[in-house]
């Protein structure tokens, strides 16, 4: 059994949401809650590393004034907490999804859009292609809800969603494998580095 | 002014993005506004932990019903970003950077690895209730869950040696195939949304102004 501090607060911990799985209890939501101020608190010191390297010393060491700027722009976020002035919040945000949406259009559309259809555009010279390239027009079909889907545009589609059926079939094996990964490793740290019972 | 501005700004950053993507090189702009994207969103974090400190700060002077939760939150909250703040402030000091790596990896860490890890139990439960193999979509969900489960795990291959072999052909083409429709599907409605966002008529983000 560890003899260190550290280990015993992460074992326990651990234990705490562990204990979930037989119901909610007080011990449960107290490391739940432990674990939300701890998840703050890193986004809070990341912040503030962001903002001094990014904003504070340009504008302070460097001379740059033109950082004044963002600063301003996200003090003025909070604004939202004081009611008459809370239309002001708008602004850097309007900043933030405007430049999101400048780069999906164009970044996302390139590498999930054209890239996708151009790695689709195979030769049909083995079955996996065939199939790759008739099951994606098959999912595009199912998708295509402009107009009715009669005759053989509906088996077609029938087609593409049994695909999906695959798709989120694997999907699900892969979270499933993933989590017991997962578990295996919490585990691992209980047994092995805090209780010492197996061997790591 | 309290529309027109913000539907204004979500134009001339998207544009800024947009013609980086077009000029050879780094386009200057961009470059300096994603400087500001940083630093706005920096600022934004603070929002999440001020929402968190006026909630669970109320909870606590008024001794509500888990108080002792919201306080040991607010403890949590105040110790790490006072550690990191120090950690950040005075590199050199090595204490700082040794506290702050035990916080997160034996405090922050193991919760969340656990959290995510005791879905298993919950996701293999609600499976069995939802996957009756019902319908023939259902059964085909069913089918190829287990077959890429019983491909990945060594026992597949003792039962049957081609669990592995199906399991492969599932993961790299059928999967391949399905996601691709719906990344190409995904990214024609994505293409839409940026567009009705930098074009102003999406506003829900701006409060629905």
């Amino acid at each position: 059994m560890s003899t260190d501090p550290w280990i015993w607060i992460m074992g326990l911990l651990m234990l705490g949401i562990f204990s979930f799985l037989i119901k909610e209890n007080p011990f449960y939501r107290w490391v739940e809650h432990v674990y939300v101020g701890a998840a703050a608190g890193y986004g809070l010191s990341m912040g503030y590393n962001n903002i001094i390297n990014q904003a504070w010393d340009p504008l302070v060491v460097q001379g740059k004034l033109i950082y004044i700027i963002p600063i301003i722009l996200g003090i003025m976020a909070y604004a939202r907490f004081i009611k008459p002035i809370s239309w002001l919040s708008r602004w850097p945000m309007a900043i933030i999804s405007g430049a999101g949406a400048g780069n999906a259009l164009y970044g996302a559309t390139n590498s999930s859009l054209v890239a996708q259809v151009k790695a689709n555009l195979l030769p049909l010279n083995s079955f996996n292609n065939i199939f790759m390239v008739v099951g994606v027009l098959a999912v595009m079909v199912y998708f295509l809800f402009s107009r009715d889907q009669k005759g053989p545009v509906k088996h077609f589609a029938s087609g593409g969603r049994m695909l999906l059926m695959v798709t989120f079939g694997v999907s699900f094996g892969n979270v499933i494998m993933g989590r017991i990964s997962l578990l295996l490793g919490a585990l691992q740290s209980i047994f092995g580095k805090w209780l010492g019972i197996i061997s790591l | 002014m309290r529309k027109e501005i913000p539907i204004a700004l979500s134009f001339l950053a998207g544009i800024i993005m947009l013609i980086d993507s077009f000029t050879p090189g780094n386009f200057a702009p961009r470059v300096e506004l994603s400087k500001w994207l940083i630093i706005m969103s920096a600022f934004m974090v603070g929002i999440a932990s001020v929402n968190l400190v006026r909630i669970h700060g109320a909870n606590v002077i008024s001794r509500r019903k888990g108080w002792f939760n919201s306080f040991s939150l607010l403890v949590m909250l105040v110790a790490f970003t006072y550690v990191g703040v120090m950690k950040y402030s005075y590199p050199e000091v090595e204490t700082w950077k040794v506290l702050f790596q035990n916080f997160y990896d034996y405090i922050m860490s193991p919760p969340a690895a656990v959290m995510y890890a005791i879905i298993a139990f919950y996701v293999s439960s609600a499976s069995y209730r939802a996957f009756k193999a019902r319908s023939v979509e259902a059964t085909v969900l069913l089918v190829a869950a287990v077959v890429v489960m019983l491909g990945k795990a060594p026992v597949g291959e003792l039962i049957w040696s081609k669990f592995p072999v199906i399991s492969s052909w599932l993961l790299n083409v059928a999967n391949t195939t399905g996601q691709r429709g719906i990344m190409i599907g995904a990214a024609i409605g994505g293409f839409v949304t940026s567009l009705r966002v930098l074009l102003g008529l999406e506003r829900g983000h701006l409060g629905g102004v």
